[in-house]
């Protein structure tokens, strides 16, 4: 019994010392501090080392360190790209081959940690960095998952490159060995020969994977590099606790524009924001709730908090939030959700009448307002708004509701199948409730014109193998842009990319097609190029390969102490251009 | 007992063998090729073969799993960090959270147990059984969500979620997770530890005691008590590895960036090195707590010898 009650008084003692921490941890609230910007990020990073960072998140947090040689001009439409650290757009030599680069002078890494330079001040951006930076890409050691993307086959000498990395293992490369395509002119001139000509290559070029980085910082870092970035852009990282939070602060070296050639004194110094905080999650409900209290100043809506936000059937903000000040901003996404074809697959690849019966016995709008709380534009082609060639009023049959007229195509696509068409199988890249609801309402629709569908879900991984591999019937996709050039979206469609992995997931091969892709992959953009891309569009409207379901909108939360955003579909480094009205957002918090 | 010892822990060998050759073969046939899902969508021959190099993956299969029986994981394909260092980084977080709530909600269960156990057919023990089946009978994902919506979002006491460096400010957003994981605990553990000690008050050494004169008190605490430890031992010092694991949902929902929470994410992504290690490691540390549990029924009953 004594034993007992000393192990219980002990016990006691724990956990009277366990309530008193609470109770003393209540006081121990992290400070906010009023000049810092609060955002949320339902997303887990990948990298912080721009070489690395292929998926958005990571991608849209490095723009705001690390710049490229060009990016978009903020807010500005049609798009239009503009030298950062490039002095001037590209000079291109007469077989457009070569790209010419000339680079802006007095551009310095900062290294926020002082660890790689003494005073965290470090030299001048040169050509050697930038083609360091494209030579690691192409590192074989790095194993990089840009590399194919950005420069493979694309730049001459680069497969020597590669299998030379590979040879001489990690700690063997020697960074000066010259590669033909990959050339220093001099101290601020590059130049980039490759073997045919291509017009997307700038596009890569104003993509954050190609942020240029430090040879220094990478030698000092080594591995770690990727969770030490220091680049030169508007901010760098003071503090990175992983999967939590990233604390962004003012680069003090930064010139105060992204097109300055030097340094701009003043209050014209951008960022006007000295500090942001990105705090990460994975669930969407944590971070409403903190934002509805305030504490982070902008948001995405949850679906579940969908009908908390917007007002049913006006796609306005509900009062109680417009009370609050809080803004939104709706915005067409560059992208396409589809439900993809196998054209290789002997019941739907010889016939076309099935894809096009399929594909007008979808509702598009019913399905926007079900499953996207009206957050979409039912589709029409594969190319979505914010394109030249996209035209809000023209008319594809094959993308309108039509029960009547799949009927009919139905008839004779069971004429070519020589009898009715046996089930069919679509693969949904996700097995959560909303895919399985999806599936089932895709199932009711095609069930309206007799085609049978089972559904069978993967999680992402397994439906990428799956897909890559074509082992599917039918799958739900989508394509968000990466560049502003229709050349995105059409390469989906080229026969050379239709062999196991490549993009073109739905195996379509069309010579014609083909013949117009090749004529307009080394033309710039000009009327003769856009006709092109239109003819390859309708082909592909009439051919069916994607069933088009629908172009995603945004919608953005903001409160009104933030100024100064625009939805940019591209580009990186947008918080410099933001500002915060600390007073209002003290005197509404205070308010609460 | 050594030579018991040494038997179990033998016959162990082939169980954690059969553990890990069945996980591993599950990957080997149903998860994807790693390197083309950290690739993304564009991904040629080459490109793919520099990933496996890096991931490990371009060695032959029994290679690999020797690897794993002796301890070399891969790096994990998702952070491109060594597993140990993940795991250093982020036990300590499932820990943090885990020991207290496991702690506090052991002697809340005991204590509750004993209570209405004593009070049997009282108002007591009715109230507290019905609420013990409630608890039981709530999904935890809808109690965690209310009690985020009630006490981070309502009354704003807790913040909703999220975690913070340093001993107070961790303290400060482990409250709540701690808090919930109790409560959510609480009614599986005083229901079966109310069965074990009634079946322990009605054993005829205790109507002896208390024949004799013994009172109630020192009934319950001296002589129930001690032998409700066996099945309380069976019940909890086996489990004890898995709080390195920490509850998945808890910190999915709070955002702890605890080793749960990498589980979730390692399954999602494929990222078999993480998975592999959390397998054999939990294995390992079961099969060796089993055996610990087995010697620590010696010392709570003497009566127990093991051969």
């Amino acid at each position: 019994m004594r034993k007992t009650k000393w192990i219980f008084f002990i016990y006691l003692a724990m956990v009277g010392l366990f309530v008193a921490g609470v109770g003393i941890s209540l006081s121990f609230t992290p400070l906010r501090d009023p000049h810092t910007l609060y955002v949320e990020e339902l997303a887990t990073l990948k990298s912080l080392d721009p070489a690395e960072a292929s998926d958005e998140p990571s991608a849209a947090l490095l723009g705001e360190v690390y710049e490229c040689l060009y990016n978009y001009e903020y807010g500005v439409r049609p798009y239009a790209l503009f030298p950062e650290v490039a002095a001037a757009m590209p000079e291109y030599s007469k077989d457009n081959r070569e790209m010419t680069i000339r680079l802006r002078k007095g551009i310095r890494f900062y290294d926020p940690q002082k660890r790689v330079w003494p005073d965290g001040i470090g030299p001048e951006i040169t050509a050697r960095d930038v083609i360091y930076t494209f030579k690691r890409i192409c590192d074989f050691n790095l194993a990089s998952p840009i590399y194919s993307a950005v420069f493979q086959d694309q730049i001459v000498g680069l497969e020597d490159w590669w299998n030379y990395t590979k040879r001489v293992g990690p700690g063997g490369v020697d960074w000066d060995r010259p590669v033909t395509g990959f050339q220093i002119v001099d101290e601020h001139t590059i130049r980039l020969v490759m073997p045919q000509a291509n017009p997307q290559m700038i596009y890569n070029l104003a993509a954050m994977w190609t942020g240029i980085v430090s040879r220094d910082a990478v030698n000092y870092w080594k591995r770690d590099f990727r969770l030490h970035p220091v680049g030169s852009g508007a901010y760098c990282v003071a503090e990175y606790l992983r999967d939590q939070r990233i604390i962004l602060e003012a680069n003090p070296v930064y010139r105060g524009r992204p097109d300055a050639d030097e340094m701009i004194p003043g209050s014209d110094r951008m960022p006007h924001i000295k500090r942001v905080e990105y705090d990460f999650f994975q669930e969407e409900v944590p971070p409403w709730l903190l934002f509805t209290q305030g504490l982070f100043d902008l948001s995405g809506i949850p679906k579940e908090s969908f009908g908390q936000a917007i007002r049913p059937g006006t796609g306005t903000l509900t009062p109680e939030l417009a009370k609050k000040g809080i803004v939104l901003r709706k915005a067409d996404e560059a992208a396409t959700e589809y439900i993809g074809f196998n054209v290789q697959d002997p019941i739907l690849g010889k016939n076309k009448p099935l894809r096009q019966a399929m594909s007008m016995a979808f509702d598009r709008d019913a399905y926007v307002a079900n499953f996207w709380n009206g957050r979409g534009t039912p589709g029409i082609g594969p190319i979505p708004p914010g394109f030249p060639t996209y035209d809000p009023h023209e008319i594809n049959p094959y993308a309108q509701f039509n029960l009547e007229a799949a009927r009919e195509k139905l008839k004779e696509a069971e004429r070519i199948n020589g009898g009715p068409i046996p089930t069919l199988h679509i693969l949904m890249r996700d097995a959560d409730t909303l895919s399985r609801q999806m599936a089932e309402n895709f199932v009711l629709q095609m069930g309206q014109i007799g085609v049978r569908v089972e559904p069978e879900f993967r999680d992402f991984a397994r439906w990428l193998e799956m897909t890559d591999n074509r082992q599917t019937q039918l799958f739900d996709g989508g394509w968000l842009a990466d560049y502003p050039d229709e050349q995105d979206f059409l390469q989906l469609f080229y026969g050379k990319n239709a062999p196991a992995m490549g993009v073109n997931s739905t195996a379509f091969v069309n010579r014609e097609f083909d013949k117009l892709y090749e004529r307009a992959a080394v033309m710039r953009d000009s009327p003769e190029r856009r006709q092109l891309y239109m003819r390859m569009e309708k082909i592909v409207m009439d051919e069916c390969p994607w069933l088009i379901v629908a172009y995603p909108k945004s919608y953005a939360l903001h409160y009104d102490w933030v100024s100064g955003g625009h939805a940019m579909d591209y580009g990186y480094g947008f918080f410099q251009h933001w500002d915060l009205d600390e007073k209002l957002r003290e005197k509404r918090l205070g308010e609460r | 007992m050594l030579a018991y010892i040494f038997r179990k822990l033998l016959l162990s060998i082939p169980i954690l063998l059969g553990i890990v050759a069945v996980t591993f073969l599950l990957f080997c046939i149903v998860a994807p090729d790693p390197a083309r899902v950290y690739a993304g969508k564009f991904k040629s021959e080459a490109q793919l073969q520099a990933i496996r190099h890096q991931l490990g993956t371009d060695v032959p299969k029994w290679r690999q799993f020797t690897n794993i029986l002796t301890f070399h994981f891969a790096n994990s394909s998702r952070y491109q960090e060594s597993v140990w260092r993940l795991f250093a980084r982020k036990a300590p977080v499932s820990l943090a959270i885990q020991v207290p709530a496991f702690f506090i909600e052991l002697g809340l269960q005991l204590a509750l147990a004993l209570l209405v156990a004593s009070k049997r057919g009282t108002i007591l023990d009715y109230g507290v059984t019905f609420l013990s089946v409630v608890g039981l009978s709530v999904p935890a994902i809808s109690l965690y969500l209310t009690m985020q919506w009630v006490f981070g979002g309502w009354l704003q006491w807790f913040p909703v979620a999220g975690w913070s460096a340093g001993f107070f400010y961790a303290l400060h957003f482990a409250a709540l997770p701690i808090i919930a994981s109790i409560i959510a605990g609480l009614g599986y553990g005083v229901r079966f530890y109310r069965t074990v000690v009634l079946e322990e008050i009605n054993a005829d050494y205790v109507r002896t005691a208390r024949a004799k004169g013994v009172g109630a008190r020192e009934t319950l605490f001296t002589h129930v008590l001690g032998n409700v430890l066996i099945p309380v031992l069976t019940n909890t010092v086996a489990t004890l590895p898995l709080l390195f694991v920490g509850s998945l949902l808890l910190e999915r929902l709070f955002q702890i960036p605890g080793f749960g929470n990498l589980l979730v994410d390692a399954i999602h992504a494929q990222d078999q090195p993480v998975v592999m290690f959390i397998v054999y490691v939990t294995s390992l540390l079961y099969l060796l707590m089993l055996i610990v549990t087995d010697v620590l029924y010696t010392l709570v009953d003497p009566r127990v010898t093991l051969r």
